[in-house]
């Protein structure tokens, strides 16, 4: 037996793939195409899943967002729709007595007052806050500084402004130390805060201004009130655990039922977090079995055809059988021909789906942080070698049968002339 | 050289037993030139497919070269085949997409003999042939009278004991069928056993020795009434 690295034996191969173009040709566009959209798909719904992660990774996950709405249900003598107050002392309670709590961001703010400068005026909203808004949610100081402790200890006059605020109100003069009048105050620019976040979210920021939340509590007459706030949790903690216990708390505190699920409001970044993360499990799962279904059709597909082509080629095979082509030889040719056929369509299937991805991570870089939920689509090169190796492997399969058919062909018939 | 000895041979039609080949003696010697002639259905093709190891047989002896064919195994009939005969078609079964030279080249691509030497005696037997010329060109491209002179050199290549020719002047107008018949004479000449089936009166009579064959039994074979006339004598 001739092994399997004898030059003739490529040759001639080679030479009957490439003297029927037309059959090659379609053959191989079934399983170029199955790995092609294998390679897209997959690429796609890894960019999906890097997208997700991407916006997830500017928060901080283990934040927990907590406010309140009015009772729904009556409880020890108080009737329900009576709006639930927060006040610094709650947060207090909530920093002593719940455990795993990290950072804590009491959180107020102003809706939309006229800002002016020096005859320039804007309507943003004004945000009281604390130093530690920046380790929580995806705002950056872009110039000068943040609120800091101290700021908020001596309730300076002092605002940090959104970068649209300093747009509009300064263009490209510099903001640095200059007076802003809100609602008959003036407070003074001490940095310029920008969003990490992408597209119209970045805007609600970007949109805003910053003073620490001590100096909008004394100027407005809010002394002691909390709109809101958020808090983060120790990372060995689970998230749900310490949201259910601090829900709690402040039901106890505020005299609200048990069971009235509307009071206290408040959004699990974590479990938002594992919900994303069980969808892209999912995504992967899908995506993967449609793969692998168009993949196996497009390999049905070349069984398909050497079925109908070694059907053709009785009369081929009859001939090359007649010159002392032994069974073996013909049942290798008709293996070889199919595995080199699924195998070098599966590879340009392959270069043809990554390149596209390449050609998508292009543009989306260009896009820049524009598109939301697409980055990076990109696929485990792992993969695409195991994909190809299952390809040669489905080859040969595909090739089987039609193998045995052509090797079972009756001389004496194929060869008769009609 | 060819020891045929009651050669039985039936196919199974439904539930009808056929008898195509009912004990068929024959002995062909070297560098015979010889016709096997017969009416459809006289089991001629039949003959000529046992012959060529295309076909088993059900019963009887036959040697090629004193090598007995007998219950072959797949690959040995293959290399028999190879080595002992060169088959030529009557539809001249040329591999549409390879050009005469690899076409003439094939059998000694199943002998394992490297591309160089394959395609320098290719060229060899086409030179014979007179198709030097058109070694390169496909069978499309050539006449019905050359793509037959392409397959004898495709039957001569392997070097075979026996040429076995199937009807090989019946895709062919009269000129060429004489041109061919020439063509088998000459090699015949040069001591090649020559074995033709055909039909046609004129193409058998060109052959040294006429076989006529009828339902199955070989009604008339001059070497036989030879023999027979001695035994009578």
């Amino acid at each position: 037996m001739r092994n399997l690295f004898d030059m003739d034996r490529w040759s001639e191969m080679l030479s009957t793939l490439g003297k029927h173009k037309l059959r090659t040709g379609l053959t191989a566009l079934g399983v170029v195409w199955g790995i092609f959209m294998l390679v897209v798909m997959m690429g796609a719904g890894k960019a999906l899943e890097n997208g997700a992660m991407y916006e997830f990774s500017k928060w901080n996950v283990k934040s927990l967002f907590v406010w309140t709405n009015r009772t729904t249900v009556p409880y020890k003598g108080l009737q329900a729709g009576r709006s639930v107050p927060l006040y610094m002392n709650d947060i207090q309670a909530i920093n002593d007595r719940i455990e795993g709590i990290d950072l804590i961001s009491p959180r107020l703010w102003l809706d939309a007052p006229a800002i002016t400068h020096k005859g320039k005026e804007g309507a943003f909203s004004v945000r009281g806050e604390t130093e530690a808004l920046v380790n929580i949610e995806p705002v950056r100081v872009a110039e000068g500084r943040f609120i800091s402790p101290r700021d908020l200890a001596e309730k300076r006059k002092v605002i940090v402004i959104g970068q649209r605020v300093k747009d509009v109100l300064f263009g490209e003069n510099d903001p640095m130390g200059e007076y802003l009048l809100i609602k008959g105050v003036w407070f003074q620019v001490i940095g310029v805060a920008k969003s990490l976040r992408t597209g119209d979210d970045s805007r609600e920021d970007d949109e805003s201004v910053f003073m620490p939340i001590t100096t909008m509590q004394y100027t407005y007459n809010l002394i002691d009130r909390v709109g809101w706030f958020v808090c983060t949790v120790k990372p060995e903690l689970p998230s749900a655990e310490v949201q259910a216990k601090l829900v709690a708390l402040l039901k106890e505190r505020h005299k609200v039922a048990p069971e009235d699920q509307q009071a206290i409001g408040s959004f699990n970044l974590e479990q938002e977090f594992q919900n994303f993360q069980g969808i892209f499990t999912g995504i992967r799962f899908i995506v993967l079995f449609v793969s692998i279904g168009t993949l196996a059709a497009g390999i049905i597909g070349v069984g398909n055809i050497t079925l109908i082509t070694v059907r053709e080629r009785y009369r081929e095979i009859g001939v090359r059988k007649a010159l002392g082509a032994t069974n073996g030889s013909i049942v290798r040719m008709i293996l070889a021909e199919s595995v080199l056929l699924t195998a070098i369509s599966g590879y340009i299937g392959l270069v043809a789906g990554i390149g596209v991805l390449a050609l998508a991570d292009q543009v989306l870089q260009q896009a820049g942080d524009s598109v939301m939920f697409f980055r990076q689509p990109e696929i485990d090169l792992g993969f695409a070698v195991v994909a190809l190796c299952c390809l040669v492997l489905a080859g040969a399969f595909a090739g089987a049968i039609p193998a045995r058919q052509a090797a079972a062909v009756h001389l004496a018939i194929t060869l008769k002339d009609e | 050289m060819i020891e045929l000895r009651d050669i039985r041979k039936s196919y199974r039609i439904g539930p009808r037993k056929l008898e195509v080949l009912k004990g068929i003696d024959l002995h062909i010697g070297k560098g015979e030139f010889v016709a096997i002639m017969g009416q459809s259905g006289s089991g001629k093709s039949t003959l000529l497919n046992v012959l060529g190891i295309l076909d088993e047989y059900d019963s009887g002896l036959y040697e090629l070269d004193g090598v007995p064919i007998r219950k072959l195994s797949a690959k040995q009939a293959a290399r028999y085949r190879n080595a002992f005969i060169g088959f030529v078609f009557q539809s001249f079964n040329l591999l549409p997409f390879k050009n005469a030279m690899e076409n003439v080249a094939l059998p000694l691509y199943y002998q394992g003999i490297g591309r160089k030497e394959r395609n320098q005696t290719a060229m060899q037997y086409l030179d014979k042939v007179g198709l030097a010329d058109w070694s390169t060109h496909l069978p499309s491209e050539l006449s019905g009278g050359q793509n037959q002179r392409v397959a004898i050199a495709r039957a001569l290549a392997s070097k075979p004991k026996v040429i076995l020719a199937d009807e090989p002047t019946g895709a062919l107008d009269s000129t060429t069928s004489k041109e061919i018949m020439g063509l088998f004479e000459s090699l015949n000449d040069e001591g090649i056993s020559v074995l033709i089936v055909t039909h046609e009166d004129d193409i058998a009579h060109r052959c040294k020795r006429l076989i006529r064959l009828k339902d199955g039994l070989i009604e008339a074979d001059p070497a036989l009434e030879t023999q027979a006339g001695k035994h009578l004598r």
